[in-house]
């Protein structure tokens, strides 16, 4: 791995590797850590993510177009010409067992497909906002763009370890100025599956990613550099329902599908945990 | 550095599969796999009549190998560098690329409808975006965004070091993250190095 300036400064391999999820955890958070708080990590960061595309859906229509029927019978007659290999397979059971076969290997297969379902953080929204809009309003939106690549299943394929999740959360807290403890930022009735940290415009901007069982992801969003308090709000942005609000010189966000009044009632809790001394190290 | 692959229950199909014969395994298994097996070769090609070719070419020497296949592993891997190995010993040395690769008219305007024309045109775009990549990124690409192998897995099956497969992912997501003009991305300003 080439060492640039830094000896510990990762490589553009590591970051690719690190946005594949193909690190293990305790390298994942350490990389996450170094581009939290290297500007310049987190500019290469940017690229690579927009170097991100939909390969796989662009790529689907091509099977469509496979001569199927050609590359069949071209099999049919490889097949056929195959000298029997002796003793192996009495010829009056190869269709009854090649069906079996068959049918218990379309299985297997249909199995390894879901083995991994690839994940690749499509980010680049988060920090390609125009600057001439709203500040306070574009982050919601660079969020929900990204919650929005969000499925339960991206959520639920997340190594569910909590000692990485912890890490995670002392890493993306500190860069908040916030004590984000498992006890204040576990919700009921959803499961905390990820914590991120990215750079917004400046301001440090932590993503924490829930699995609802009823309503798919649901996502809490911290931002540093709110300097006013304001009540709670309720938008809809990309078919979800937002409530946000801004209190101890943080913006909130709650973000899903599921319903106004479960996230007006999420909300509730959330602030009343970071409300008056729950704020610790003032961002 | 890049984990092993995950560890997973082996699931009741699974261990009815070991106990088969790996030759009919491959026999039975090779079937479902010939529409994937001609998109790889479409991607390392460029063009339709050699993917058929490499297809056909694959389905030989699978037989042949039958033995050589471990059960339990997945078969589309073992096929996939049987064809890469193909493309790249016997069929790319006296293959001259040419043509329109595996982007034209066809794969833009495969779609359904009106329904995904958006889609359809982004797709279409992505699909060019990839072609234009040199030879060894686009294949790289190809197994592990679009075919879904894990870094160990799309080494083995090019045969190059887990770290050629993060440096060419790299090289090809900076290329890619690079251009401007790309739905939603900077359009005036020069994202890059600086």
């Amino acid at each position: 791995m080439t060492q640039e300036k830094r000896t510990s400064a990762p490589s553009d391999a590591e970051l690719v590797a690190y946005l594949d999820g193909e690190l293990s955890p305790a390298d994942s958070v350490r990389i996450g850590q170094q581009i939290a708080v290297d500007p310049e990590l987190a500019e290469r960061v940017e690229v690579l993510m927009n170097g991100a595309r939909a390969f796989r859906e662009a790529f689907e229509p091509l099977l469509s177009q496979a001569p199927t029927e050609r590359l069949d019978s071209t099999l049919s007659d490889i097949l056929a010409r195959q000298p029997q290999a002796p003793g192996r397979l009495r010829p009056e059971l190869s269709a009854y067992r090649l069906a079996a076969v068959a049918a218990g290997v379309v299985l297997m297969l249909m199995g390894a497909g879901l083995d991994r379902f690839v994940v690749t953080p499509i980010g680049r929204s988060l920090f390609s906002a125009p600057s001439h809009a709203n500040e306070s309003e574009d982050w919601r939106r660079a969020v929900a763009q990204y919650l929005s690549l969000y499925t339960s299943d991206t959520l639920s394929i997340l190594p569910d370890t909590s000692t990485a999740k912890q890490q995670e959360l002392a890493s993306v807290g500190s860069r908040l100025g916030l004590d984000l403890t498992p006890a204040r930022v576990e919700l009921p009735d959803l499961a905390l599956r990820r914590a991120e940290m990215f750079d917004y415009e400046g301001n440090a901007l932590g993503f924490l990613a829930y699995l609802d069982p009823r309503s798919g992801p649901v996502s809490l969003c911290i931002i540093a550099g709110h300097a006013e308090d304001a009540p709670p709000k309720v938008e809809h942005r990309r078919g979800m329902n937002v409530v946000y609000w801004s209190q101890a010189n943080h913006g909130f966000m709650l973000i899903g599908r599921t319903s106004v009044d479960h996230l007006q009632a999420i909300a509730t809790i959330v602030a009343d945990r970071f409300g008056g001394s729950g704020v610790d190290k003032g961002g | 550095m890049p984990r092993k692959s995950k560890l997973a229950p082996v699931r009741p199909e699974r261990i009815n599969a070991m106990q088969r014969p790996p030759s009919d395994l491959v026999k039975a298994g090779l079937r479902g796999h010939l529409a994937r097996l001609w998109r790889y070769g479409l991607v390392l090609s460029g063009r339709r009549d050699v993917a058929e070719d490499l297809v056909q070419a694959t389905c030989v020497r699978a037989l042949e190998r039958a033995d050589q296949f471990q059960p339990g592993t997945h078969l589309d891997r073992w096929l996939f560098s049987i064809l890469h190995s193909i493309w790249l010993n016997e069929v790319r040395a006296r293959q001259i690329r040419q043509g329109a690769g595996f982007v034209d008219a066809e794969t833009s305007l495969s779609f359904d409808g009106a329904r995904q024309i958006e889609a359809g045109i982004l797709a279409a775009q992505v699909l060019r975006e990839v072609q234009n990549l040199p030879e060894a990124q686009r294949g790289t690409v190809f197994l592990v965004y679009v075919e879904g192998l894990s870094y160990r897995e799309a080494a083995d099956v090019l045969a190059v070091p887990v770290g050629t497969i993060m440096s060419r992912l790299a090289a090809a997501r900076d290329t890619l993250g690079r251009r401007t003009g790309y739905r939603g991305g900077r359009s005036t300003t020069e994202v890059g190095r600086r």
